[in-house]
């Protein structure tokens, strides 16, 4: 019976087996809620590889002298500390970088105007942004499909066989893998929350004033603390509520020039 | 924007086909043409027909199993259910509600501009004339948080022809699940979606946000927030209303919230120009007590 159970479970298995690169199972900080990884681009090791080499690399600029990580600095929790942003021939953009940190828990729009739905998309409007890398997504492409490193590495990470094959959304994909990658659960703010250390006094006033502790059935220490209100919008642990607000600076200054 | 690849699994997913919803297009095309390659190789003469003949009557009772397997849950629609929707209407003294630009009398004499107006809904329920009960959702989160957001929310669900007599759902979020933290979720999962007070205090069942104008001077700059919500707060709501659903001539089932009446009564209206009165959060939930009764209280089901 064995010899004929055996080809229908093969048959089973052949239908089933989507061929590529093993997906990784990434650690995550217990007290965050489960990461978001999309169907159509699990994080594989080949892909994480693929998309942590392009964003530190400055290929996808148009003179090769800006990449991802020219703006989002790991050690700047993936800012660059600047207002706005310096691109590519010194040009400023009109916002400045987002963080990156736990941006994979992020579900709703991206950007600071929503323009993107989700990483994958995201990743693909600074190459062609001409105040960030100021390239062309068609050449890129062609030099990718060229490139003696990149096209073996985007063969492994996406099942390719020819380079025709290779298209923007694969180095969308790749960056997207790379970005759901950068978790941080131990800030001291997540420490505290699981017992393992202790605010300082003006750390445990500031809390208190984040999360309205003033208004506390029983406040005690806090009861004279102002309310900051900061928790309705910044809730922990990922400290955005993702969503748009007007705050009243678009009477002191117009970031966007409305086009004539 | 987002296209398919060779090598990369598509948005659907890939599962075991026979243990759930899978692949349909590789399964069901590639299985088929999988049982002519596995056939072929057995032969046609002597002891090897044997085997055939007990390979293919193996299969006569495996096949159709495939094709069990194959097919996609979504695509499982029996007859005598009909695609049903219930609007979920915000409402300001019984116009529709329009966050940021719609300007409202309150009784005291303050004008409001309403920011938010959200509410958890659990378990809602249909309640059918033979007694029996058909469950709609868990969980669903009706806001109204935006100025280009309609005043109707609509959720539709797949709902057995029949005749009812109303609806049943729990304001808030049930005892089951305000239990759970946050990590027990999706990072988008509707218990996500910033709502969590903390360990002590939970999820918030419901909010009424707004600014007013106190002084009636065009300015309205006196915020109001309530945040509501507690096991102990968690309410039944039981709304009655004649119902046949047969997929002609459905009813649109219409439930209203309006956001005057969970502020102000005909004999109680809360006193917004009290410093004391114009933030309820986690911790002080006893100030907005009578406005969570209020809100429980005002629900009414429209078949329009």
């Amino acid at each position: 019976m064995t010899r004929y159970l055996l080809p229908v479970v093969f048959l089973c298995l052949l239908a089933c087996e989507p061929g590529g690169p093993a997906v990784l199972s990434m650690a995550e900080p217990e007290a965050f809620a489960g990461i978001l990884y999309p169907e159509g681009n699990p994080t594989t090791a080949a892909g994480l590889a693929l998309g942590r080499r392009l964003f530190y690399d400055p290929v996808l600029s148009a003179d090769s002298t800006i990449s991802c990580a020219t703006c989002h600095l790991p050690e700047r929790a993936f800012t660059d500390g600047q207002a706005v942003s310096t691109g590519i021939n010194g040009r400023t953009g009109r916002r400045n970088a987002p963080g990156l940190t736990n941006v994979g828990y992020l579900h709703q729009t991206l950007f600071w105007d929503g323009r993107a739905d989700d990483l994958e998309t995201q990743a693909l409007h600074p190459v062609a942004d001409p105040a960030e890398m100021g390239g062309s997504w068609p050449r890129l492409v062609q030099r990718l499909r060229r490139h003696p490193d990149y096209w073996p590495r985007f063969q492994r990470a996406f099942g390719l066989t020819t380079p025709a094959e290779l298209t923007p959304d694969h180095v969308g994909m790749a960056l997207a893998q790379f970005q759901r990658s950068l978790i941080s659960g131990s800030a001291k703010y997540d420490q505290v929350q699981a017992g393992l250390a202790v605010f300082t006094e003006q750390e445990e006033l500031g809390h208190a004033i984040f999360f309205d502790r003033a208004d506390d059935s029983d406040p005690g220490p806090f009861a004279n603390l102002p309310t900051g209100e900061c928790a309705h919008c910044h809730t922990p642990p990922h400290f955005t509520n993702q969503r748009f607000f007007n705050n009243g600076l678009d009477e002191a200054q117009t970031p966007d020039p409305q086009p004539a | 924007m987002f296209n398919s690849y060779p090598g990369v699994p598509p948005r659907g997913g890939w599962q075991i086909p026979l243990l759930g919803r899978c692949c349909w297009s590789v399964t069901c095309s590639s299985g088929a043409l999988s049982l002519l390659i596995i056939l072929n190789p057995l032969g046609t003469c002597g002891r090897a027909q044997s085997y055939t003949m007990k390979f293919l009557s193996l299969f006569a009772l495996l096949f159709p199993l495939l094709f069990v397997a194959c097919l996609d849950d979504d695509d499982v629609v029996s007859p005598d259910t009909v695609a049903t929707s219930i609007d979920f209407v915000a409402t300001y003294a019984g116009t529709d509600l329009a966050i940021q630009s719609g300007t409202y009398a309150y009784p005291t004499g303050a004008q409001l501009k309403t920011t938010l107006f959200q509410y958890y809904v659990s378990d809602l329920t249909l309640l059918a004339a033979d007694g029996s009960t058909v469950p709609l959702s868990e969980l669903e989160l009706i806001r109204y948080g935006s100025a280009t957001d309609a005043a109707t929310v609509t959720r539709t669900y797949n709902v057995p022809a029949g005749d009812y007599v109303g609806l049943r759902f729990g304001l808030g979020v049930k005892p089951a699940l305000n239990a759970l933290d946050p990590n027990n979720f999706a990072a988008d999962y509707i218990l996500n979606e910033n709502e969590f007070w903390g360990p002590g205090t939970r999820y918030v069942f419901a909010k009424i946000e707004a600014n007013a104008d106190l002084e009636n001077d065009g300015t309205f700059d006196t915020g109001l927030s309530y945040h509501l919500g507690s096991d102990a707060l968690y309410a039944t709501i039981s709304l009655t209303g004649n119902i046949t659903i047969d997929g002609e001539n459905d009813p649109r089932l219409t439930i209203v919230a309006d956001v005057l009446k969970a502020l102000a009564s005909e004999t109680e209206t809360f006193d917004i120009s009290d410093v004391n009165q114009q933030r309820v959060h986690g911790g002080n939930q006893a100030i907005g007590q009578a406005i969570w009764e209020r809100l429980v209280g005002q629900f009414k089901l429209d078949l329009r």
